[in-house]
């Protein structure tokens, strides 16, 4: 459907090895495998403030037993939440019909280079019948926005790995100028207004180790094929988000992803925990970042 | 029969049989010739001989005509019962088995030590039906595959990189093709390997585990051979022979494999996938038999790649020894050897709009003088050896072209890696030496120095992070760290049949590689030990016990050893290993212990025959940085390992070969909890090494057939059909958790598993 690319010399190398060998031999099962489980929970922070100007979230919940079904006792509720940036005090509250999600009373905007620290206090995530006090801290970074995108029907165009010229359809292509900083960026898509890559786990990692302080005219980003799962039509209108992360969030969403994707024991050491940002022990993120967008309608 | 036996007071008895290496038949009238007392003996109608000569070690000669002479140190200070196997020239097809194993093996005075022979390594049915010296060695007590199909293996819980592996004395840096699934030794070609379990000659060095010490053999001297063999994936050919008869032999040979050509009949169009690789030996002797020279070379390339932007990959070793072994007597021996090792791996695309090039190389010039002399009841060893290494990640370049549409420049993008040299240098000394009938001695010392020698970049880090960055100009020796390696060992030679030994021995290993997965791949990266990292050390201590019946046909022994190891190396939480400059800064180093118990039982003759061994066995390491400083299961700790090896024999023309395994599954880490972020089920894991995967067992199976012997018939052949993983044990290659699409309330464990049922059927030929 999509053509996800990573322009990471050296995952494109383990990519061609381990693709030849395990398409070569290897098969995939079910298998049963019993695991420890038992820990006291930890508490569970899914934390973003953007650029944008909305109320912004912060869900709170529990780790749970690997296998243990998902149910909306993990919610962690009645915590007291809030940011500052130095100055101002940012409160949240938990939204009533959602447990566990915590949004700001007022729509902000985070600003570009401004320090912001996260409270999270009166909270019992082990339940030891004590609360426990957490923070985190994440400078919003600096970045570019999109000047515009670009769509253009036939083959999928460089740099998709592998060019096929007889499968045609839309490559989404985008503007802009890559601030001369290393930067960090997840990118998502949407069509006809409907979201394809809501999570992270699924968002698109880039890195500008190629482009860095060039302008950036007209680099392919989408390939949607005719024959994909969601080939486009005219009239559609496509709209990519990208966000400019800071290094350890970026660091975390690529160790989310690597929890979700098979290890490969050719190049995987032991698999470990995603490298939060919260103090005491908590799993999960604090993270500011910069969104920018870009629209066109197919023509 | 005996011819000009000497009797004096302390002379002891010499008898035994000699017999055709490929079938076990008796060579009547042989010759057993002993340079040093200008005197030997013919053995009788039945190949039987008995001579007694002064108690002493000296060096034999086994003649016989039609059959390659074997030459023979042997320690002989009591009575003595041998076997000498000759090999015919003529048909050699089944290899050398070198065997005198009743006497030898009780009295070579080293614990854990092995000698596969190219005949012992061919019984055993491989993936893919090819013969194969590093499959064989994963099948010896104490000694486990790291994964499956891998070439890499662990020692008493050591990590693969801690092997040193040797092919006529250059360091083979990756033996591994096709992903490991071969190794780069052609059984063809080899003569053999002595496997050394930590109780190290002191020759070698550098490595904590283990040596495998291979050689190529030499060509014959006096007839021209073809041999070869042809698989389903691989055929093999070479060829041998005299330049000058009798004083100058070649020997060349060549595997390709050439699965690429079944590829399109799974619809996989425009890939390579192959490997090759060549050996070649030139041998020189002198008339009278003082001087040998030898010129042995190896190159083998893997390569895979698509022919879709010219994408390639492509690893391989290169290898050249230049020996010259010259005897001052037949008790003073020096060889002098000179040595280049090149493992090279690059990566390559390019296309109209952007080039990729990664281009690294591990490099070492090496040289040694070794001395041998015996006196008496004194076998002194000493030498040199002195290694240049060259560490060179390669740089990272990619250029990216205005053709790509996206930029109004062209781009040119490199990632540099910092380079390293080294010099290592050893020098030792030792002695083995026979106190009385019943006590073998040795000890024997190894000075080891290492020295970082500019032009390098070295990084110096401070809680993880780098706090210093300093350059070293060209040929300034920055810093060096020196080793000291006692190495001692007793043998009790109860009586003929039973012997016990203890031993001790440090090694030191100044390189490693960074490599922290378990299956292994080409991307190594070798890195030296430099002021920001310890070389490695171990400490091992082993006693085994020794035990032969009926005359050496049943063999029992059981071993037990500890190791301690300092400076032992792992790596942080999700450590980037590949294509990176601040390596160093992800290394965790600490301590390791590593003990267990090895116990093997053998029949060497009949119908049935083969080996069973268990090993019971315990690895843990102990690093600051990883699982709070508290010890853990190092990662190639497996607390159980089972082999059984079976032959069937009941005709020269079949055999019938099995072999099962079992091991302990690997330490790994699993989910303990997961938290949900997006709706997705993140796995929350446990301490490192906390888990372990499922157990590992298989089963192998291989029928040979062979054409009847038949001693004036030049050209013989074998056919070998086998299976591996008979009943098709799915052993998981890796274990992911997922949540299920379908129902995401609900998630599950999924494994890859490599291979199941593998049949295989290889043609060999001799002529």
């Amino acid at each position: 459907m999509v053509t996800m690319r990573k322009i990471r010399n050296i995952r494109y190398g383990r990519a061609l090895l381990t693709g030849l060998v395990l398409g070569l031999t290897a098969c995939t099962e079910e298998i049963d495998i019993d695991l420890k489980g038992g820990d006291a929970p930890v508490l569970v922070v899914d934390a973003r403030l953007t650029t944008d100007s909305i109320r912004h979230t912060v869900r709170l919940s529990r780790s749970s037993d690997y296998y243990a079904p998902t149910s909306a006792d993990l919610a962690v509720s009645g915590a007291t939440v809030y940011i500052t940036d130095g100055g101002h005090r940012y409160d949240f509250a938990e939204e009533p019909a959602e447990p566990g999600v915590y949004r700001s009373l007022e729509a902000f905007a985070g600003r570009m280079g401004v320090h912001y620290e996260l409270f999270i206090q009166d909270v019992d995530a082990d339940r030891d019948g004590q609360t426990e006090s957490y923070t985190a801290e994440s400078t919003m970074p600096f970045a570019n926005s999109i000047d515009s995108l670009q769509a253009v029907y036939g083959p999928a165009l460089p740099p998709a790995i592998v060019p096929d010229p007889e499968r045609m359809g839309w490559n989404i292509l985008f503007y802009a100028q890559d601030p001369p900083q290393k930067d960090y960026y997840l990118t998502t898509v949407s069509v006809n207004g409907v979201t394809l890559f809501p999570e992270l786990t699924e968002m698109t990692r880039m890195s500008d180790d190629f482009t860095q302080g060039l302008y950036i005219s007209g680099l392919q980003i989408y390939f949607f094929a005719d024959d994909g799962e969601l080939p486009l039509a005219i009239g559609d209108s496509v709209c990519v988000e990208i966000w400019d992360v800071t290094h350890d969030f970026d660091e975390y969403v690529s160790d989310l992803q690597d929890a979700l994707n098979p290890s490969m024991p050719m190049f995987g050491g032991s698999p470990a925990n995603a490298r939060g940002n919260l103090s005491g022990g908590a799993f999960g993120f604090f993270a500011t970042y910069t969104v920018s967008r870009a629209g066109i309608v197919l023509k | 029969m005996r011819v000009q036996a000497q009797t004096t007071a302390t002379s002891v008895r010499v008898h035994g049989i000699v017999r055709d290496a490929a079938n076990g038949e008796a060579l009547p009238q042989a010759a057993i010739w002993i340079p040093a007392l200008q005197s030997g003996a013919v053995a009788d109608a039945q190949g039987k001989f008995d001579f007694r000569i002064p108690a002493g070690t000296y060096a034999l000669e086994v003649r016989f005509l039609g059959y390659e002479t074997r030459h023979d140190t042997l320690r002989l200070n009591r009575d003595r019962v041998l076997t000498f196997d000759l090999v015919g020239t003529a048909r050699q097809l089944s290899g050398v088995e070198i065997k005198s194993r009743q006497s030898q093996q009780l009295r070579n005075n080293i614990v854990g030590m092995e000698q596969l022979s190219v005949a012992a390594i061919k019984k055993l049915p491989t993936l893919l039906g090819e013969a194969d010296l590093l499959k064989s060695v994963q099948f010896l007590p104490g000694i486990i595959m790291t994964s499956e199909g891998s070439s890499g293996f662990s020692v008493r819980g050591g990590s693969p990189d801690q092997n040193f592996i040797l092919l006529d004395h250059a360091p083979i840096y990756n033996p591994s093709h096709a992903l490991g699934f071969f190794s780069i030794f052609n059984n063809d070609v080899i003569d053999g390997a002595t496997v050394y379990k930590g109780d190290m000659p002191l020759q070698f060095g550098g490595r904590l585990s283990s040596v495998i010490d291979a050689t190529m053999r030499e060509g014959d001297y006096h007839r021209y051979h073809v041999t070869g063999g042809i698989g389903l994936l691989l055929t093999r050919l070479t060829v041998e022979g005299p330049i000058v008869n009798d004083l100058f032999s070649f020997l060349v040979a060549g595997r390709r494999t050439y699965f690429d050509a079944f590829l399109p009949m799974f619809d996989i169009k425009g890939v390579k996938l192959y490997f090759y690789d060549a050996n070649a030996k030139l041998s020189f002797r002198s008339r009278n038999r003082k001087d040998k020279l030898t010129l042995s070379g190896y190159m083998g390339r893997d390569v895979a790649g698509m022919s879709v932007m010219h994408a390639v990959a492509d690893y391989g070793n290169k290898a050249l020894d230049l020996s010259w072994h010259h005897f001052f007597s037949d008790d003073f021996v020096m060889t002098v050897s000179g040595i280049i090792s090149d493992y090279r791996y690059l990566m390559g695309l390019e296309s109209e709009m952007f080039t990729l090039d990664w281009d690294a190389h591990t490099t070492d010039y090496g040289g040694q003088v070794d001395f041998l002399y015996t006196l008496g009841k004194h076998t002194l060893r000493f030498g040199l050896t002195s290694t240049y290494h060259i560490y060179d990640p390669g740089d990272v370049t990619v250029n990216m072209f205005e053709s790509m549409g996206f930029i109004d420049t062209n781009v040119s993008w490199s990632y540099t890696q910092e380079r390293f040299h080294a010099l290592e240098n050893a020098f030792y000394i030792g002695n083995d030496q026979a106190i009385g009938d019943h006590f073998l001695l040795k000890y024997g010392l190894r000075l080891s120095s290492f020295s970082n020698i500019g032009a390098d970049s070295v990084y110096y880090y401070r809680n993880g992070e780098v706090s210093e960055a300093l350059y070293y100009p060209e040929g300034r020796f920055y810093h060096t760290y020196w080793g000291i390696e006692p190495r001692v060992g007793l043998s009790w030679l109860i009586d003929s049949t039973m012997s016990l030994k203890l031993n001790y021995a440090r090694t030191m290993q100044y390189t490693q590689m960074a490599q922290n997965s378990t299956s292994g791949n080409p991307l190594d990266v070798w890195f030296p030990a430099n002021p920001t990292l310890l070389p490695q050390i171990a400490d091992q201590g082993a006693l085994g016990f020794e035990k032969h019946f009926k005359d050496g046909e049943w063999e029992t022994s059981i071993e037990f050893y500890y190791r301690y190891l300092q400076n032992v190396v792992d790596f942080k939480d999700h450590a980037i290993v590949l294509g990176n400059r601040y390596l160093y800064g992800e290394v965790r180093s600490g301590t390791g212990q590593a003990y267990g118990m090895e116990v093997s039982l053998k029949r060497t003759r009949g119908i049935v025959n083969g080996s069973l061994s268990y090993t019971l066995s315990k690895s843990t390491r102990r690093i600051e940085g990883v699982n709070r400083g508290e010890t853990y299961p190092s990662p190639y700790d497996r607390p159980h390992a089972l082999t059984v090896l079976l032959n069937i024999e009941p005709h020269p023309r079949h055999s019938i070969n099995l072999n099962w395994v079992f091991y302990s599954g690997l330490p790994t880490n699993f989910p303990h909890g997961k938290a949900v972020i997006d709706g997705e089920w993140v796995p929350i894991y446990g301490d490192r090494n906390s888990d372990r995967m499922p157990n590992y067992h298989r089963l192998d199976i291989g029928y040979t057939f062979r054409a009847k012997p038949d001693p004036n018939r030049r050209f013989t052949w074998d056919l070998s059909v086998g299976c591996y993983n008979v009943y098709a044990r799915k052993n998981p290659w890796t274990i992911s958790f997922k949540q299920d699409p379908e129902n995401p309330g609900r998630s599950y464990a999924e494994m890859i598993y490599l291979f199941s049922a593998v049949p295989s059927i290889t043609f060999n030929f001799r002529w």
